[in-house]
């Protein structure tokens, strides 16, 4: 009896015990780092450059997850008729824009700088803008062949971008992107006629998007129908009158329609997602023979841009191989 | 006898324990009721189809 009570008692206490030990842990945990703070003072700004750097690259890490989100986004709609050139239009207005934004830049440097590199990075910002305007929209590839133009776009800007902050001290950028700011306007009005390409198709892209999902759903009547198909009304006029036509709906109608939507979008979304993993990749692979082709076309113009074009390939080749190395550690960590 | 009666208590006591237990991890799941769908979630997932004509590709800062 007294035994069975005692190892009972035992049980109890250990159970009681674990809890406790738990706790312990977290507090030698905070001690352990009160400890570190103590005897690491001198070490402190060492370690600070190193945050530095660690979030610099989290940020960028960051960034390309939002930016492989967004660009997911923007494939979606490239399926419709008028998205691909939509998309290829947003993309060069997108470049028009660094490129004016770049040159502001320069102008701006003072005599201190070495904007040798950065001339060579809008050359190539320039004949990348041509490749877009030259991309057919109706190839079968034309997803791929977006995906990878604004994966370089966003490279050169980002290249731009970190060569600059070499070369100009802070408070001088900060001068220069006041300065950027104040020509907002002049700036816009040099992309007013990409501007107003873009809006024609825009325009189209959202009138058929709007007349299939009306036809889809079948809602609206055959004027509305008539007066979207024949661009008399905006977007956002039949925008409103879809509201109204959902009004008139009972609750189970509108119920029914609302879930066949969004089934259709996550349907889409989920299709998207699959396939730019793959595009993503092919764009990274074969970024290497896209920058050959195009300094090829810029040494064939006779601009000086040797020692650029070299460092360019060799930078290429370090991302790829980054890229390469990273994905081999996710597919390794999978398995 | 006397040890038998004391681990039969005990074995009881174990189970009436897990039980009281089990009891209190699972809740009764609260009736939910589903909010009728509004012609503005209707609409929105019509603006979901179309692109915004404010909406700018991203591709960075030069600076």
């Amino acid at each position: 009896m007294k035994k069975i009570l005692s190892v009972l008692l035992m049980l109890l206490l250990a159970i009681s015990m674990s809890g406790l030990a738990l706790a312990d842990d977290d507090n030698s945990t905070t001690d352990d780092t009160d400890a570190d703070d103590e005897t690491d003072d001198e070490d402190e700004s060492d370690e600070d450059e190193g945050d530095a750097e660690d979030e610099t690259d989290d940020e960028d890490e960051i960034d390309e997850e939002d930016d492989d989100e967004e660009t997911e986004d923007e494939t979606e709609e490239m399926e419709f008729e008028h998205g691909a050139e939509v998309r290829l239009l947003q993309l060069e207005k997108a470049i028009a824009r660094n490129i004016l934004r770049g040159q502001e830049v320069i102008d701006n440097a003072g005599e201190e700088a070495d904007t040798t590199e950065l001339e060579s990075i809008l050359v190539e910002m320039e004949a990348l803008k041509i490749e877009v305007q030259n991309a057919d929209p109706e190839a079968e590839d034309a997803v791929q062949t977006f995906v990878s133009l604004k994966h370089d776009a966003r490279e050169l800007s980002k290249k731009f971008r970190d060569v600059a902050r070499t070369q100009i001290h802070e408070a001088k950028r900060a001068e220069i992107k006041a300065k950027i700011e104040a020509k907002k306007a002049e700036r816009e009005e040099k992309l007013k006629e990409v501007k107003e390409r873009l809006h024609a198709k825009l325009k189209a892209f959202n009138s058929k998007r709007l007349l299939a999902t009306a036809n889809q759903l079948g809602i609206g009547d055959g004027e509305l129908l008539e007066k979207i198909k024949s661009g008399e009304i905006t977007a956002k006029e039949a925008h409103e009158q879809l509201r109204t036509k959902f009004q008139e709906m009972t609750p189970e109608e509108r119920k029914q329609l609302y879930s066949d939507l969004k089934e259709a979008r996550v349907k889409k979304e989920v299709e998207a997602k699959v396939r730019y993993q793959n595009l993503k990749a092919k764009a990274v692979e074969n970024q290497q023979t896209r920058l050959q082709a195009r300094l090829g076309q810029l040494d064939a113009k006779e601009l000086k841009i040797a020692d650029y074009a070299e460092k360019r390939l060799a930078a290429v080749q370090v991302n790829r191989d980054k890229i390469n190395a990273k994905m081999a550690a996710l597919n390794g960590g999978e398995q | 006898m006397k040890k038998a009666v004391i681990a039969l208590t005990l074995l009881a006591l174990v189970l009436l324990t897990g039980c009281s237990t089990q009891v209190v991890d699972a809740p009764e799941a609260p009736a939910v009721i589903e909010p009728e769908t509004t012609p503005d979630q209707a609409v929105g997932e019509v603006d979901q189809l179309l692109i915004d004509e404010a909406e700018e590709l991203d591709i960075g800062e030069m600076l």
